[in-house]
């Protein structure tokens, strides 16, 4: 006889989400469901008509947590409506903003962990670790984006300063600094994800999350939106992908690329671009977002030594589409494959505009992740993903003749 | 280090400007940043004036640690003490809610408990200018604060300096 598990809300990671998982007697998860009940907003719609200067800005406000990863994804998608080239030095800073924001992200995930995985005595000094790395990486977003929340540097063409020469040498400190940081971290990580135990004792499955899903990135460090075929994705409503009893609590769209679910995000971009193979499912993430923080320094200070502090920090080129071109904007954020889309019109105005963040990608493959284990470690599948719902809450509900195709209930 | 975590003075403007009255706190900072021609105590390389929106758990305070040069947060936010909308009302850590720290959800670390920590730990003042919002349009989207909430940020602007200025005068013992 199969029985139902509800964890709600599940916990230690970013906005409201459920997990609804059917269990056998033995506690063994058979199907499973995550979802999203954080409230449907609509921001996209919202921007139709705004000033395509607007984007970035209103896209930064999606959520508390990624500001810096919706801001870029979004002047990526009007660059490319209304098809500008960002200036070379403009791209650099933009890149480094964007390592800022996962090199503070990466280490607060370890921090949200550290219950799970850190035995009590090792706890301080893990957590004195991991604060002085996000300081490095709010640094970054600090000085080159120019303000610590909602970086207002980035801006369509480039960034709207660059840096001088003095915070270029800072900066090269501080990325040396969180390199030697992230080696220690990240060894000390690696070795508790290899044993393979909670706290506690407990033995995690080896195999606990693996799936078949295709893997997802476009860049290890930053994204590159011409390794993203939009056309190749479909967005299914949650009645497609969970039972009813389920999808009419689900607040996000379900999409599909190439016709499949995929899961983005450390794990994708290591296997991707660093053919790192030794581990899947759960455990393979958590190890994957250990290496990154290694590459992000290491990658900075490639950045830091490219950057011209003399060089045009954007194009002044006009800001304004055809009306019809769809400008596609693939970022790699902390949690993987953020991609904003945009029609910029010829007055300069945004004719159409969607999100689907990362985590978006992975709701419905994090559910399915947990089957074939005992429900208990499903927890420790979802908290593998990172997961970040507020931005990620998104839907279509009426068809192109305006009749409702999807209901929602919140609680 | 952020130069932000380095002054002795934050302001920091919480809430959403997407959301309606929400955008009170954004307000104030814009109206702060507009008065420090008339007003040289915001140009103090002490005080760090800013538009935290909803990322202030995750990007300030929680970043505030032993060490911290931290004298005094100022905060500018909306607040649901069904008052008269757009009602201005000081409150100081001991007022704040007794709201259970983080346990489930780091997106929504509510601040009050963060902020009584951060005072009776590392002895940083806590002060809230808190407006009494009339319309809070989550989950839509609305970006104009009420009139009531409008008409009250250029007063809490004034509070804000006043607290400055109190701050500034302990400097100068």
């Amino acid at each position: 006889m199969s029985k139902t598990v509800e964890i709600k809300p599940t916990t230690r990671h970013e906005g409201h989400t459920n997990l609804v998982l059917t269990v056998d007697d033995e506690g063994i998860v058979e199907s499973g469901a995550y979802h999203s009940v954080t409230p449907v907003r609509g921001f996209e719609k919202f921007l139709s008509g705004k000033v395509a200067e607007f984007a970035p800005i209103a896209v930064s406000r999606f959520c508390g947590v990624c500001p810096t990863a919706h801001s870029i994804s979004s002047v990526e998608a009007i660059e490319r409506a209304c098809g500008m080239e960002p200036t070379k030095d403009g791209l650099i800073l933009r890149e480094l903003t964007s390592i800022g924001n996962k090199l503070h992200s990466h280490p607060l995930h370890q921090f949200l962990i550290s219950p799970d995985y850190v035995p009590e005595a090792d706890r301080a000094e893990v957590i004195k670790r991991v604060q002085e790395m996000r300081k490095i990486g709010q640094y970054f977003v600090d000085v080159i984006g120019g303000e610590a929340i909602h970086p207002p540097n980035v801006k369509i063409g480039g960034m709207a300063k660059n840096i001088t020469p003095d915070a270029k040498n800072k900066l090269i400190d501080r990325a040396k600094n969180y390199l030697e940081l992230a080696e220690i971290q990240c060894e000390y990580m690696l070795g508790l994800f290899n044993a393979g135990k909670l706290v506690d004792g407990t033995e995690i499955p080896e195999k606990l999350g693996y799936h078949d899903f295709p893997l997802v990135a476009t860049s290890l460090t930053y994204g590159d939106s011409s390794k993203f075929d939009y056309s190749q994705v479909v967005e299914l409503s949650p009645f497609e992908e969970y039972p009813k009893e389920v999808a009419i609590k689900a607040c996000s769209n379900i999409p599909k690329y190439k016709g499949s679910l995929i899961e983005v995000g450390p794990r994708a971009r290591m296997v991707t671009f660093e053919n790192f193979k030794e581990t899947k499912g759960a455990m393979g993430i958590h190890k994957a977002r250990a290496l990154e923080m290694k590459h992000y320094a290491n990658r900075a200070l490639t950045l830091l030594d490219e950057l011209n502090t003399n060089g045009a920090p954007y194009s002044t080129a006009p800001v304004v589409g055809d009306g019809e071109t769809l400008g596609v904007g693939a970022i790699e954020a902390a949690r993987g494959h953020n991609v904003h889309t945009a029609v910029i019109g010829r007055d300069g105005r945004i004719v159409d505009y969607t999100a689907i963040v990362a985590t978006t990608w992975n709701i419905p493959v994090i559910g399915r992740a947990t089957v074939g284990y005992h429900y208990k470690f499903a927890e420790h599948v979802v908290r593998a993903y990172d997961p970040c719902i507020s931005c990620a809450t998104h839907m279509i509900a009426k068809d192109y003749d305006g009749n409702t195709v999807d209901e929602k209930v919140f609680q | 280090m952020p130069e932000y975590l380095e002054k002795e003075v934050l302001v920091l403007g919480c809430g959403n400007i997407l959301l309606a009255d929400d955008g009170f706190g954004f307000a104030v900072i814009q109206k702060l940043n507009g008065m420090k021609e008339s007003n040289p105590v915001l140009n103090s390389d002490k005080i760090g004036i800013i538009d935290a929106g909803t990322g202030a758990s995750h990007f300030i305070l929680s970043l505030i640690d032993e060490g911290t040069p931290l004298k005094k947060i100022i905060i500018a936010d909306i607040i649901d003490y069904g008052l008269e909308p757009g009602r201005l009302t000081k409150l100081y850590a001991k007022d704040l809610p007794d709201i259970p720290k983080y346990q489930i959800d780091a997106h929504d670390m509510p601040l009050a408990g963060m902020l009584t920590d951060i005072c009776s730990k590392y002895g940083v003042e806590v002060v809230v200018i808190g407006c009494q919002y009339k319309h809070m349009s989550a989950p839509d989207i609305c970006m104009e604060l009420s009139d009531e909430v409008a008409a009250s940020v250029d007063e809490a602007a004034e509070m804000v300096i006043e607290e400055l200025g109190s701050w500034e005068r302990t400097q100068k013992k």
